[in-house]
């Protein structure tokens, strides 16, 4: 196996005195989906937080593409690229569609390319093409997720970050944005998903790590995993 | 005097509130913080207004964008090298160290100009319309004091940077996922309330007399603005100078020019109780 784009090593980070990864190891190869489940508070929000730089490290290395990402600024990560959906979306309240959107793209300079990957958003989800004018926070909550994702792929990462897809969206419109994110995914794009909907999450990713009180506790395949006995009972319900 | 004429006063003064309003507004929207450095920096602005027409002769509409820079560069650099150190903290703590920089820059300005009131006079002449008549450099900084407020409202609507600073309002954490710099967007911010402070004050020194002694003032009038108007905002702004510069002027008309401050003041304590969001209601910066 070639050197994956992601290898993290040993991370440990918190907020402060509490500490909530501890010794993480896990890898993301080029051109995969691999997702990261595990229960409310297991850390996985912290460990995405912690690869773009938001929450600094405390111990251990992030290595993308082999250099190492540790001590760096949140807009170097991304620059070097790392895109961070992060979780509740967080679109910018009183800015519209088109300027959420265009804020994903805030360190690129090649406007014609900003201007052609708009585009690409707009026939991925075209309803955003429709909604480009209006208050971004006033969409619904998959309209938004679609935004979010949409000002992720802006700034034209190699790795796309994504908190919390499915959350707080009706079953239909999880499935439509998998579809979308397989669709990325096939154009080059390596997708990291955090779920807490394991069977979601293992339907569109290829590997998995299952984090549990913040410690790697399963990795492998998918569709290994999702015949292992503990899962099966833990999170996909029997 | 005709009602008309009073109105017609009233707004040429809005003009100039918005103006003198608007950048105090957004360093209060956008970093929470209450600059109460805003009246010198407008002073500043006029002083070198000033100097530069009496001294060397350059003409006030030519100086005016070269003191707006240099009036941005002290604010980005102010931010950048000592409020970002304290910018999180609760608003009293970089309330005391604008009042601190404030007395400095009001003290400097003192020693170096001393506090004689002095003004640019173009000699431009009057119009008359019907019964109306007002000074053309009046006319002039009305038209000057709205570009600059409406060149603002684009840059924040439609730049870049104008994104950048609404991001970083909203959701900071989010703003820096996207790649921004707080700090840097900061000091920006910081610097472009700075340069419209000194902006508008290069525009008041064509008009009206500018002295030391109006800091105090002006920075009142800033905060009466914004109150009235909704804080955060251009919209909010510009309906706030406009509503105080009308409001003032009818009050100075009916119950003498003594009390038209109060009257601007006693319709701020109003709606403080009544509208607490102010006539906009704007939330957010646009």
């Amino acid at each position: 196996m070639s050197e994956p784009l992601l290898k993290i090593e040993g991370l440990e980070a918190g907020y402060g005195e509490v500490q909530v990864l501890w010794k993480i190891d896990a890898q993301v190869g080029e051109g995969d989906i691999v997702c990261i489940v595990g229960s409310n508070g297991a850390g996985k929000t912290t460990l995405l937080r912690t690869i773009s730089g938001v929450v600094p490290a405390t111990a251990g290395r992030i290595l993308f593409k082999g250099d190492d990402l540790t001590k760096l600024r949140p807009d170097q990560i991304l620059e070097r690229g790392i895109a961070h959906v992060p979780e509740g979306r967080r679109l910018f309240r009183g800015l519209t569609v088109r300027d959420n959107l265009l804020l994903g793209a805030y360190l690129r300079r090649d406007n014609a390319e900003v201007e052609r990957d708009l585009h690409f958003i707009f026939e991925l989800f075209p309803i955003l093409r429709e909604r480009q004018k209006q208050d971004a926070t006033t969409m619904s909550g998959g309209e938004q997720q679609m935004c979010a994702i949409g000002r992720g792929i802006m700034s034209r990462p190699k790795l796309l970050m994504i908190d919390e897809l499915s959350l707080g969206l009706a079953p239909r419109l999880v499935e439509r944005l998998s579809e979308a994110l397989i669709e990325i995914n096939r154009a080059g794009l390596t997708i990291l998903l955090v779920e807490q909907d394991v069977m979601t999450a293992f339907e569109i990713a290829s590997n998995a790590f299952v984090i549990e009180t913040g410690r790697v506790r399963m990795h492998g395949p998918t569709k290994v995993l999702a015949e292992d006995a503990d899962i099966r009972q833990a999170y996909l319900g029997g | 005097m005709t009602i008309l004429q009073t109105l017609v006063n009233g707004i040429v003064l809005g003009a100039l509130y918005a103006c003198l309003a608007v950048g105090f507004s957004l360093v209060w929207g956008v970093l929470n913080i209450i600059n109460m450095l805003h009246g010198s920096l407008i002073i500043l602005g006029g002083y070198l207004t000033f100097f530069a027409w009496h001294s060397y002769g350059i003409h006030p509409l030519l100086a005016l964008p070269f003191v707006a820079i240099f009036i941005f560069c002290i604010g980005y650099v102010l931010q950048l090298t000592l409020i970002n150190r304290v910018v999180n903290e609760p608003v009293l703590t970089t309330l005391t160290l604008t009042f601190g920089l404030d007395l400095i820059l009001y003290n400097i300005m003192n020693v170096y100009y001393t506090a004689t009131p002095v003004r640019v006079t173009l000699d431009l002449g009057i119009v008359q319309i019907g019964n109306i008549v007002m000074p053309v450099d009046r006319l002039l900084g009305m038209a000057l004091a709205l570009i600059l407020t409406g060149l603002l409202y684009v840059v924040m609507r439609g730049s870049r940077i104008g994104r950048a600073i609404v991001a970083v309002r909203m959701d900071r954490t989010a703003a820096e996922l996207m790649g921004v710099r707080v700090d840097r967007i900061y000091a920006v911010t910081f610097g472009i309330g700075a340069l419209m402070a000194g902006a508008a004050g290069a525009v008041f020194s064509m008009v009206y007399p500018v002295t030391t002694n109006l800091t105090g003032a002006f920075l009142g009038k800033a905060f009466v603005v914004c109150v009235i108007g909704g804080l955060g905002s251009v919209p909010g702004a510009l309906v706030g100078g406009l509503v105080l510069g009308i409001i003032e002027s009818f009050a100075g008309q009916f119950f003498g020019p003594q009390h038209a401050l109060t009257v601007g003041f006693l319709l701020m304590l109003f709606l403080l109780v009544v509208k607490p969001t102010g006539l906009t209601g704007i939330k957010g910066y646009e």
